[in-house]
C-alpha cells in the first residue's frame, strides 16, 4: 500500500515537474519571439520617423530652389523617402481602417513628387498653384512627423507594446478600434483627410482613381436584353440556361453578373458579366479543365480574331500572346486610321484542345474606348528616327497611341527593333520627338512578355 | 475512489500536455512535388535537361522539348558517370547533379505562385470566379494608394488576410487556385474592382459591413 502510494506520488511529481518545465520553456521561447517581433516593429517605426522627417525637410526646400537640377534631386529624395515610409508603415500591425488615410497621403506625395521630377527633368517650372500645394503638403508632413515622434516616445517609454497589439488586433476585421496605435492613426487620418486633392501625371492622381469609364455614356439595357446578348456571344446552340450569380451590383462598370449552363456539361462553370450600359461583355470565364493542346498559337490567333469580329469588335489586331494551362491568351488592340490604340485592349482566351473561347477580358477597352479625334503627327517618322538609339536595328515602324501612367494618351512612333539578339520597342512622341518609353520583349516558352 | 480520481487526473495531465505538444508542432504540409522526367515527357524542362547534357558532352542531338530514347541513353551515360542509379529517369537527384533547379513551375513567376497559395488558403471550396476575384482583390490593392504596392506587401500586410494569420497559406495547394492566380494576373477581375471581401457569416466588424458592396460571389461579399 505504502509502496504503491509513493510510486504514485513519484509519478505525479514527475508529471508536474515535467509539464511545468515544459511550460516555462515554452513561455521563454514565446517571450523571445515577442521581443524579436517588437524589435522589428520598433526598428520600422524609427525608420519611418526618419523618412518622414527628411521628406518634410526636402519639401520645405522646394520653394527656395532656383535650378531644375536641385529640384530634381529634392523631388527624387521626397519620392524615395515617401515610398520607404509607406512601405514600412504598411508592415506595422495597424488596422487598415486606421492606417488607410496616412498610407494614401504618403503614396500620393511620393507619386506627385515623381511626376514633378519628370517635369523638372523636361525643364518645366512649377506653377504658383503647385507651389502653394507643396506648401500645404509640407505642413501636413510636419504634422505627421510630430505625431510619429509622439508615438515613438510612447513606445520607448513602454506605454505601448507592439506585441500586445499584435495579439489583440490579429486580423484586420477582428475588432473595432481599441488599441492606442489604431486610435492614434485614426486621428492622424482625420487630419490628413484635408490635404489638397492632387491632380498630376501619375497613377495615384485623383483623376485616375476616379476615372469614369467611357462605356457609361451608352444607354441602359434590361436584364433580359443582357441575357440575349450573352447568348449571342456564347453561341445560341451551346447555352442551356442563364442565371444571375450575384444579387448585388455596384462596381465601376455596373453589370449583369450572369452564370451560364452549357448544354451537355456536368461540371465546370461559365460566368459572364454584361455591362448595364451598352450591353457589352466585361469579362467571361469558363473554368472547364483543358487537358491537352492540339491547336498551335497561329490557329488560336486565327480563331480569336474571327471570333472578335463575329461579336462586333471590328478592327482589332493581336499584340501579344501567352500560353498557360493549355490555353492561349491573345491580347487584341484597336486600330483606328492605321494608328494602333494600345489603351483599347481586349484579351481572349482560347482552349487549345478544341478551340473554344474560354475567356474574354474587356475592362480596359470599356474604360478607354471611344472614337478618337486623332491629331496629325507634327514630326515625320524619319525625324523621329533621329531620336532613336543608333544601336537599335529597326525592323518596323508604325504610329500608335500609348497610355501613360496617368492614362493620358500620347501619340508615338513605335520603333520595333533588335539589339544584341534581344528585341525592344522604342516609343518616340510624334508631336515633339521625346523618347517616351522603351519596352523590352522577353521571349519565354509561354509567349512574349513585354517589360 | 481516490485512486480513480488520481489516475484520471494523471490521464488528464497527459492528455493536456500531449495536446500542447502536438498543437505546437503540427505544421501544415509543405508544397513539395517530386518531379520526374521519363521517355514520353515533353516540356520546357526536358529541353533544359538536353541542353545541359549536350554541354557536358553526353547528348548529341538538337535539344527539343521531347524526352526520347536518345535522351534516355544520354541520361544513363550521365548517371553512370556520376555514380547515380542508371535508370534513365531524371528525378530530383539527377536534376541536382545536372545543376538544374527541380522547381516544377520554374517558369511561373514567384508573385503568381504566392498569389495562388493565398487563394488556396483563403478560397478553397469557393466557386472558380470567387477564387479569381480573391486574386483580383490583391492586385487591385497594389494599384490603390491606401495599400502596399507589391503583391507580397499586400498579402503579408499584418492583419490583412486570415490565411496568413492562421498559416492556411501553407496548406497543400490544389489545381484550381493555380489557374485562378494565372487568370487574375492576366487581368481578369470578377470582383468588379473590389479591394475588400468578407464572409458575412464570420465577420462582426461594423466598418467592413459599412463598405459599399459590389458583388456577392459564393460565400464572399466583395466591397469597395
Amino acid at each position: 500500500m505504502f509502496n504503491k502510494r509513493s510510486f504514485l506520488a513519484i509519478v505525479v511529481s514527475i508529471i508536474i515537474v515535467g509539464s511545468t518545465t515544459f511550460g516555462t520553456l515554452m513561455y521563454l521561447d514565446r517571450r523571445d519571439y515577442r521581443i524579436f517581433l517588437g524589435n522589428q516593429y520598433q526598428k520600422y517605426l524609427y525608420e519611418i520617423v526618419t523618412n518622414v522627417e527628411s521628406l518634410q525637410v526636402s519639401l520645405s526646400k522646394v520653394p527656395v530652389t532656383m535650378s531644375e537640377k536641385q529640384g530634381i534631386i529634392l523631388f527624387s529624395e521626397i519620392w524615395r523617402q515617401a515610398s520607404a515610409a509607406q512601405d514600412k508603415l504598411n508592415s506595422l500591425p495597424i488596422s487598415h481602417e486606421a492606417l488607410s488615410q496616412t498610407s494614401k497621403f504618403l503614396s500620393q506625395l511620393g507619386d506627385f513628387s515623381y511626376a514633378l521630377l519628370k517635369r523638372s527633368n523636361s525643364g518645366e517650372k512649377l506653377s504658383d498653384v503647385e507651389l502653394k500645394t507643396l506648401q500645404k503638403l509640407t505642413d501636413y508632413a510636419g504634422y505627421l512627423n510630430a505625431q510619429l515622434h509622439e508615438l515613438e516616445q510612447e513606445v520607448s517609454q513602454g506605454k505601448i507594446d507592439w506585441t500586445e497589439i499584435k495579439v489583440k488586433g490579429r486580423t484586420l476585421f477582428a475588432n473595432n478600434l481599441q488599441n492606442p496605435v489604431d486610435v492614434k492613426f485614426e486621428n492622424i487620418g482625420k487630419e490628413l483627410q484635408q490635404y489638397p486633392t492632387l491632380i498630376y501625371d501619375g497613377p495615384f492622381s485623383e483623376n485616375v482613381l476616379n476615372i469614369k469609364p467611357k462605356v457609361l455614356n451608352e444607354s441602359k439595357i434590361s436584364l433580359d436584353e443582357a441575357k440575349k446578348i450573352a447568348k449571342n456571344i456564347l453561341g445560341e446552340d451551346r447555352v442551356e440556361s442563364i442565371d444571375v450569380y450575384s444579387n448585388k451590383q455596384g462596381g465601376k462598370i455596373p453589370v449583369y453578373p450572369l452564370s451560364v449552363k452549357i448544354k451537355g456539361r456536368k461540371n465546370g462553370n461559365l460566368d459572364i458579366d454584361i455591362s448595364q450600359n451598352g450591353g457589352k461583355v466585361v469579362y467571361m470565364l469558363d473554368d472547364r479543365d483543358v487537358k491537352s493542346s492540339k491547336l498551335n498559337m497561329k490557329q488560336a490567333i486565327d480563331k480569336a480574331t474571327k471570333y472578335l469580329d463575329s461579336i462586333g469588335y471590328k478592327g482589332m489586331i493581336p499584340s501579344f500572346t501567352l500560353k498557360y494551362d493549355n490555353t492561349a491568351l491573345i491580347n487584341f488592340v484597336y486600330v483606328q486610321d492605321k494608328v494602333v490604340i494600345y489603351p483599347d485592349q481586349i484579351k481572349v482566351k482560347i482552349a487549345l484542345d478544341n478551340g473554344d473561347i474560354v475567356g474574354i477580358e474587356a475592362q480596359h477597352f470599356l474604360v478607354a474606348h471611344t472614337e478618337r479625334k486623332l491629331q496629325k503627327p507634327r514630326i515625320t517618322a524619319q525625324e523621329a528616327k533621329d531620336n532613336v538609339s543608333q544601336n537599335l536595328n529597326i525592323k518596323n515602324i508604325r504610329l500608335s497611341i500609348i497610355p501613360m501612367e496617368s492614362l493620358r494618351e500620347v501619340m508615338c512612333y513605335e520603333f520595333y527593333g533588335e539589339y544584341n539578339g534581344e528585341k525592344f520597342i522604342v516609343y518616340i512622341n510624334a508631336m515633339d520627338g521625346t523618347e517616351e518609353r522603351i519596352l523590352k520583349i522577353l521571349e519565354t516558352p509561354n509567349g512574349e512578355l513585354t517589360m | 475512489m481516490k485512486r480513480v480520481t488520481l489516475i484520471s487526473m494523471i490521464a488528464l495531465i497527459f492528455a493536456f500536455s500531449y495536446c500542447i505538444i502536438t498543437k505546437s508542432t503540427i505544421l501544415y504540409p509543405k508544397v513539395v512535388e517530386a518531379v520526374t522526367y521519363n521517355v514520353g515527357s515533353s516540356n520546357q524542362q526536358v529541353k533544359q535537361i538536353e541542353q545541359r547534357l549536350k554541354q557536358l558532352g553526353f547528348f548529341t542531338g538538337t535539344p527539343d522539348n521531347y524526352y526520347d530514347n536518345n535522351t534516355k541513353n544520354a541520361v544513363i551515360k550521365f548517371q553512370k558517370s556520376k555514380g547515380l542509379k542508371a535508370d534513365g529517369i531524371v528525378g530530383d537527384q539527377t536534376l541536382k547533379a545536372l545543376n538544374i533547379s527541380s522547381n516544377k513551375s520554374s517558369n511561373s513567376n514567384p508573385d503568381t505562385q504566392l498569389l495562388a497559395r493565398l487563394i488556396n488558403g483563403e478560397g478553397r471550396g469557393e466557386p472558380y470566379i470567387g477564387q479569381v476575384a480573391i486574386g483580383a482583390v490583391v492586385l487591385n490593392r497594389t494599384r490603390d494608394p491606401r495599400f502596399p504596392r507589391t503583391i507580397p506587401g499586400v498579402i503579408y500586410q499584418p492583419g490583412a488576410f486570415t490565411a496568413i494569420a492562421d498559416g492556411q497559406i501553407n496548406a497543400a495547394i490544389e489545381e484550381s487556385p493555380k489557374k485562378a492566380a494565372n487568370d487574375a494576373m492576366n487581368g481578369w477581375d470578377p470582383s468588379g474592382g473590389a479591394v475588400f471581401y468578407y464572409n458575412p457569416a464570420k465577420t462582426t466588424n461594423k466598418w467592413i459591413w459599412s463598405r459599399p458592396v459590389i458583388k456577392k460571389i459564393g460565400k464572399h461579399i466583395f466591397t469597395k
